[in-house]
């Protein structure tokens, strides 16, 4: 619940850093139930409003709105407001250059398509980072999201009391960290546990890294209600051959 | 063409005050209201930079990159341009807003945005350039077109239409007019009020669409503009620092003052219409379109509604001038909540 807290002040922070939108998923049944928590930790950041120029600023250094001017592939802009009349721009669902000028040169068109591209990627290690549990002579590894969370901890009981400790990690955002590709690397296989049909998230994490697919085995079910550490504890042991 | 070699308050000429090059048909309705946005921003002496230009998605949703090249500018997804003027000017209330969307744009997708942006009443002009169809995507009727009309691709319309000043008044508008592309000076008297007036005005222009409904017969063409307009009041826009002048007959002239000391004039016109009164409002649409007129003018003026500036209580400094301690409550706000639930 914390997280929820957490995640909605640090959204507004990525999508102007990055200059994108942001999408926090969350669940209903968080939503629409009586939960006790933590209370929530006041925000520990300064506000981030990402590279916003002023008329002084853009009287020294010009304004490029989608040039990559310092090499992290996120441009800067300029609010309504500001009074220097190289400041406005116009946001259009058409193709433009690196200044915001309409064009339909296809060369500029993939430049920067090109640009976006890097700057998503540019984000894997500056949004929230997975947790990662470790567990001592861990035979299995789990991967996980969200609200599957107090399911996932409870199986790990579940299953070392039946002498298979398991590593868990939690991933938090998209695009991945690094160091889910580091935990997937360091086993023979991992289990990606999730509550839906069609085991997307392993989808997900298979095309991220494909030469690593065959690891990635989904654990997965949907039937409407929360994943119960009884299933998941059953069902990677019934994989392990117990 | 005078007004070229002239300049403005501001010491600018209306050349300084262009955008891109239209790319829109020769002869297309929109572009004689963009010339008078331009016309009147500039006249006005508007900072370029205090205005913003916001639309939708549709030949009229394009204008906004055909003036003020000096303003800011955002296509917002298909009927969405009222979800980003709210954000814009809630967290600027120093700008000034222009919207140009369109029938397509207002009338069908955008038509929930449409009304609950009237009624937060965002301080905005609102001009819905209104030709009946979808030029786009290349002749489709679209939710504005009157009854029994024909156009060659879509043949006959047996729907009835949407009448935006009609929604804007229901919606709680304060500020709802109706004019014709083809009558430039009745637009820009209406355009200059509406950019003074407090909080969202409706102007729904009808725009003939010269490429797929501009035949004899259509309630959106040229033709029937000229022919079928019924005015409902001489409108005349006095600056705060003009002299009103009136020489009519004593009675047939009313003012409204807005609320940065600029006023109107009305010369009421024939069978007298109370702008103030917003059943004679709604009585007069629902009475011309039975009577198959296009009634323009200034249809209705509230100056007493509150803006979501008041709704919000937001304080005169616009949100994004304030430091970030004014704007982020301190941790002992976020302690007492907490401590509520405990």
């Amino acid at each position: 619940m914390g997280e929820c807290f957490e995640f909605g002040w640090q959204a507004f922070d990525v999508a102007e850093r990055f200059m994108t939108p942001v999408f926090i998923l969350s669940d209903l049944d968080l939503g629409m139930n009586y939960w006790t928590c933590e209370a929530f930790e006041y925000p520990d950041q300064p506000l981030d409003r990402g590279r916003v120029l002023s008329a002084e600023e853009i009287q020294q250094n010009g304004f490029a709105r989608y040039m990559d001017k310092y090499g992290d592939a996120v441009g800067e802009r300029t609010l309504p407001g500001t009074p220097h009349p190289r400041a406005a721009y116009f946001t259009r669902g058409t193709g433009h250059d690196e200044y915001g000028n309409y064009t339909e040169d296809n060369e500029k068109w993939a430049v920067n398509l090109k640009r976006l591209e890097r700057k998503i990627e540019g984000t894997r290690d500056k949004l929230p980072q997975p947790i990662v549990h470790r567990a001592e002579g861990a035979k299995v590894a789990i991967i996980s999201y969200g609200s599957n969370d107090p399911a996932i901890e409870e199986a790990r009981d579940l299953l070392a009391a039946q002498g298979y400790p398991a590593e868990y990690l939690r991933i938090r955002a998209l695009p991945l960290s690094p160091t889910v590709h580091d935990f997937v690397r360091a086993y023979d296989h991992v289990y990606l546990v999730e509550n839906n049909r069609d085991a997307q998230m392993t989808q997900i994490l298979r095309m991220d890294m494909p030469e690593y697919a065959a690891r990635i085995r989904p654990i997965h079910m949907c039937d409407g209600l929360p994943l119960t550490a009884a299933f998941i504890a059953e069902e990677l042991l019934a994989r392990e051959g117990r | 063409m005078g007004s070229r070699n002239k300049t403005n308050p501001l010491g600018l000429s209306l050349k300084e005050y262009d955008g891109k090059p239209s790319t829109l048909c020769v002869g297309c309705g929109h572009n004689s209201i963009s010339a008078q946005i331009q016309q009147v921003i500039w006249e006005l002496g508007y900072p370029m930079h205090d205005v913003i230009k916001l639309s939708g998605i549709g030949c009229s949703s394009k204008t906004p990159a055909y003036f003020l090249g000096g303003s800011h500018g955002f296509n917002a997804l298909h009927g969405r341009m009222p979800s980003i003027a709210t954000g814009a000017m809630t967290v600027n209330r120093s700008l000034t807003a222009v919207a140009v969307s369109g029938d397509g744009d207002t009338g069908s997708i955008g038509m929930g945005q449409f009304k609950h942006v009237v009624r937060r009443n965002v301080p905005m002009v609102y001009i819905v350039e209104n030709n009946g169809v979808y030029g786009l995507t290349k002749g489709q009727f679209s939710a504005t077109a009157d009854v029994g009309q024909q156009i060659k691709y879509a043949g006959l319309n047996e729907l009835p239409p949407i009448d935006i000043c009609y929604e804007a008044l229901i919606g709680g508008a304060g500020f709802v007019a109706r004019s014709f592309s083809g009558d430039k000076k009745q637009l820009q008297e209406l355009l200059k009020a509406a950019l003074s007036y407090r909080g969202l005005s409706v102007l729904d222009v009808i725009s003939p669409c010269v490429t797929f409904n501009d035949h004899e017969s259509s309630t959106k063409g040229y033709e029937w503009g000229k022919n079928h307009n019924d005015v409902v009041n001489d409108f005349t826009f006095v600056p705060e620092y003009e002299e009103v002048q009136i020489e009519q007959e004593a009675g047939t002239v009313r003012e409204v003052e807005l609320h940065n000391g600029n006023r109107v004039l009305l010369k009421k016109i024939a069978e007298s219409h109370d702008p103030t009164d917003k059943m004679a409002a709604l009585h007069l649409i629902e009475d011309a379109l039975h009577r198959q007129q296009l009634v323009t003018g200034l249809l209705y003026i509230n100056t007493q509604h509150k803006t979501i500036h008041d709704f919000l209580h937001l304080p005169e400094t616009p949100l994004v001038h304030l430091a970030q301690g004014d704007l982020r409550p301190g941790r002992e706000s976020l302690d007492k909540v907490m401590a509520s639930f405990g």
